[in-house]
């Protein structure tokens, strides 16, 4: 079979079910929304710390201690560096959530409804099946996530004081990027080896709060793709360890690469033949 | 092209199949019938590898050759988002399809009524449409074997009518058809060979001629032009019969005999001494329907007396 038949019909049900619309634009509403919303946040605190003082001098009674002002006007304090740095966790949490549901179909749909009996008999392969899937998902995914926060960078610069290092967002990009497509390419893995999508959504967000938590109480918690987004966040805010950064880099590349052969593995694995002669279906 | 021996399938503590044989013969139209849930889809998953088998020996082909196999299922999946022709390419991508990729969809969807339709996308067409659309991509890559499992079902007369009209298309192709389907109609007008599964083995296997003449008539149907009470008591009350049935407004009396070979005669010698002229006299031969029905039911007896 070729290559190009099976990337068409895998491109053919991104498109024209909307799908791809839906990973891109969740990604790039947060890349957008994050740091509007921390701006805002900052004046309504702001307005918020005026009334209470003028009501403070209408009264002659103190509401406020410079303390409790001192938590307000933190938002005062965000630069465009921090507001970034803050949006790395939306992107790596809600987006994903979003982008893990929209690509539910892909994963182990196709076969719950058993609509790949007919190809599978005409002679689809498990390499056809799912290679296109483990390339287009995880690209798209990651392209957005990698725009997406030079965009959200680009937004922070424009409302909020200060600026980047353009390393610095190219580091959080990437990272970001990454991290968003071993997180999907992981949802490909056990959703087609188990044919169960809504399986696969809960074990990913299952794994992204435990793994990370547990690699955490264990001292582990670098040189993995969970690491990813604190190195995306602290790129623009801190110096981060370039050897950290190199290994997580390459451990996702090389763990996405074993779920790909480990979902070809399990597939070939499962194909059945209860003939004594060779049937070619 | 497929021999079945001993085929044995259980689902965690229930036993679907439990010795299944079964030969079909190239070029046989093989109707595959059984109540529900008796292992029909089953034992067509196990042939074209869906599921795994427990025990027992499936040889597909002759003389050790690779069949290629079109597997049609029950109300078949097929991807909406795509329209007919684009369906079609891929399953030509999946098949390899060496030839004219853009012919052979042409020819396929000639044949199954879908040329215009093969436009649409698949996901706004009528059940009978997407029935069609699957035997197409079924028989797209000219499989040595045709499965088709319940091809006809849900659908409404017109949509049965023209599925069953492709399938006898199909038939006088000569092309080698497995027919699953609870529409003993269809099984007659098309299939040359029925077996009939029962407890997990075959019941009845022959043609369906054999079959019929195997089962022993016993009914005979009589014509009466002006059927009056003389007449009726005198068939009813008739020695030789055991049952008996009339149908006022046709006019017909069924009498059923031990012997369909005595009661005609005994039938003949009654009218005659009475003087009835009947419209019709003739013993009858079961239909498939009376045949599966008795074997089928719980007692009932296989590839016999009827």
């Amino acid at each position: 079979m070729k290559f190009s038949s099976a990337f068409k019909k895998e491109f053919m049900f991104f498109t024209r079910t909307m799908r791809m619309f839906g990973v891109i634009l969740s990604i790039m509403i947060f890349s957008v929304a994050d740091p509007v919303m921390l701006k805002g946040m900052g004046a309504l605190m702001n307005t918020m710390v005026d009334t209470i003082e003028e009501q403070s001098e209408a009264t002659g009674y103190e509401i406020f201690s410079e303390e409790d002002k001192a938590v307000f006007e933190i938002f005062d304090q965000i630069d465009a560096s921090t507001a970034a740095a803050m949006a790395v966790g939306d992107f790596t949490s809600t987006a994903v959530i979003i982008v893990l549901l929209i690509l539910m179909a892909p994963s182990g749909s196709e076969q719950k409804k058993r609509s790949i009996i007919i190809p599978r008999c005409a002679g689809l392969t498990p390499k056809m099946y799912v290679t296109p899937k483990f390339i287009l998902y995880p690209v798209t995914a990651f392209l957005s996530g990698f725009l997406g926060m030079f965009i959200c960078a680009g937004v922070s610069s424009i409302l909020f004081e200060g600026s980047f290092e353009f390393t610095s967002i190219l580091l959080s990009a990437v990272s970001v990027g990454l991290y968003i497509a071993f997180v999907i390419v992981l949802q490909l893995t056990i959703g087609i080896c188990s044919e169960r999508p809504g399986v696969a959504v809960i074990s990913v967000l299952a794994a992204t709060a435990i793994i990370p938590t547990m690699l955490s109480y264990f001292r582990v918690d670098k040189f993995n793709p969970f690491a990813l987004p604190s190195i995306a966040s602290e790129a623009f805010v801190a110096e981060i360890d370039p050897v950290n950064v190199g290994v997580s880099l390459i451990v996702t590349v090389i763990l996405t690469l074993i779920l790909y052969f480990t979902t070809l593995f399990v597939l070939t694995a499962r194909q059945i033949d209860n003939s004594g002669n060779e049937a070619i279906l | 092209m497929v021999q079945i021996k001993g085929l044995k399938k259980s689902y965690k503590n229930f036993k679907v199949l439990d010795g299944l044989d079964m030969s079909i013969g190239k070029g046989d139209v093989y109707g595959f019938l059984g109540k529900n849930g008796c292992g029909k889809s089953t034992t067509m998953n196990i042939i074209c590898d869906i599921i795994p088998k427990d025990e027992g020996e499936i040889i597909l082909g002759e003389n050790g050759e690779q069949i290629k196999i079109g597997y049609l299922p029950e109300t078949p999946a097929l991807f909406g988002y795509m329209n007919g022709y684009e369906y079609l390419e891929y399953i030509a991508a999946c098949a390899g399809y060496k030839g004219d990729v853009k012919k052979r969809i042409y020819e396929v969807l000639e044949v199954t009524g879908m040329v215009e339709g093969g436009r649409r996308r698949i996901n706004g067409y009528s059940r009978g449409m997407n029935q069609r659309m699957g035997i197409a991509a079924t028989i797209f890559n000219n499989p040595d074997l045709i499965i088709l499992d319940e091809p006809t079902s849900a659908l409404d007369p017109q949509g049965r009518a023209e599925v069953m009209a492709i399938i006898n298309n199909l038939t006088n192709t000569g092309a080698t058809i497995l027919l699953c389907t609870h529409i003993l109609s269809d099984v007659e007008r098309v299939a040359n060979r029925i077996g009939i599964l029962k407890n997990g083995k075959m019941a009845v296997e022959d043609n369906i001629i054999d079959i019929k003449s195997r089962f022993i008539h016993n009914s005979i149907e009589i014509g009466l032009k002006s059927p009056d009470e003389k007449t009726i008591t005198l068939l009813q009350n008739a020695d030789f019969i055991t049952n008996f049935r009339f149908f006022p407004q046709s006019g017909l009396a069924v009498l059923d005999v031990e012997n369909a070979d005595e009661g005609m005669l005994k039938a003949m010698s009654i009218l005659a001494e009475n003087g009835i002229s009947p419209t019709k006299l003739q013993a009858t031969s079961p239909t498939l329907e009376q045949i599966y029905i008795q074997t089928v039911s719980d007692g009932g007896m296989e590839g016999g007396r009827f």
